[in-house]
């Protein structure tokens, strides 16, 4: 199955005002595969909308939403069972977690492992090493 | 540049089970990776993980964050409620718009319109006409369809702390 992104990417610009209350502003466009960089239209842009914001522009993302086709869900557990599997990082700080909803604690998580350890990181960006444990989790 | 590109982009999928009841999976890929690559490894995970799950993945979105360091603080009564307004209609005559908040009095008419000849105003139009905007379905922005001010009701997270029961 392939994602259909199309490179069609939501930019959405955060504001927040002098009370701290948040808000943002969506633009359309399409970019290219290579890296997603703060340059060009994203910063002219942004820059036309801090002239007409009297609110404090202070961040921004670029989201790529792929919705995809589905059927019913195979099984009847809840998504709020599942398995919660914990890596260590490079760093050797407090590593990374992942949360699998409806995953069974005797599941094979071979793959998924060598996928994480392979390319994915800690939410700091540190490369993870090795499984370290896997714990049943129930979050109702 | 005054954005500043945070160490991961955000992987993410939607998951639903028979109830209908919804929960997220994260994960995180190195902001350097190319959306390319970030969509095949997305692919790849998303893959095992439906191997595994009882639920059925719904969607999947890959994000890329950056923040302002140093951002200008917010001037003083702004109120992102106050919005500005600008519909554009798009090669395909898809109609879009943008909102944008805490837009000030100043650049706005007294019938509620917002003067499209003030430079400011001027220079955001022609960046969303010149510049590769889109409307939502990809055709490219061609012109400015209209535009006006607006106040969104205030939510109950936006109303004045002092103002709410305990």
């Amino acid at each position: 199955m392939t994602v259909q992104t199309d490179m069609m990417g939501t930019v959405r610009y955060r504001f927040r005002d002098e009370r701290n209350k948040a808000s943002y502003c969506s633009a359309y466009r399409v970019f290219s595969s290579g890296s997603v960089v703060w340059a060009g239209p994203l910063e002219s842009l942004r820059a036309a909308l801090a002239a007409v914001s009297t609110a404090s522009l202070y961040a921004a993302d670029v989201r790529f939403t792929a919705t995809l086709p589905w059927t019913p869900p195979p099984g009847p557990t809840p998504v709020t069972r599942g398995i919660v599997v914990y890596y260590d990082n490079a760093s050797g700080d407090s590593g990374e977690l992942l949360w699998l909803p409806g995953v069974s604690l005797t599941a094979d998580l071979t793959t998924i492992d060598s996928l994480m350890i392979q390319y994915f990181t800690d939410r700091d960006g540190d490369p993870l090493l090795a499984r370290v444990g896997v714990r049943e989790y129930v979050s109702e | 540049m005054a954005m500043t590109q945070l160490p991961v982009c955000q992987v993410s999928y939607n998951i639903v089970d028979e109830r209908g009841a919804n929960a997220q999976v994260q994960a995180y890929l190195p902001a350097a990776t190319t959306l390319s690559d970030a969509a095949t490894r997305a692919a790849a995970l998303r893959t095992a993980l439906a191997a595994l799950t009882e639920g059925s993945i719904t969607s999947q979105s890959i994000t890329y964050s950056f923040v302002d360091p140093v951002a200008p603080a917010a001037g003083e009564n702004s109120r992102v409620e106050q919005k500005g307004v600008f519909v554009f209609r798009s090669a395909s005559t898809q109609l879009t718009r943008i909102q944008i908040p805490a837009f000030p009095l100043t650049l706005v008419t007294v019938t509620g319109s917002i003067d499209e000849d003030l430079p400011l105003v001027n220079a955001l139009v022609t960046e969303m006409v010149n510049n590769g905007w889109v409307a939502s379905l990809g055709s490219d922005i061609v012109a400015l369809e209209r535009s006006y001010q607006i106040m969104r009701t205030t939510t109950r997270n936006r109303r004045a702390r002092d103002d709410r029961p305990d």
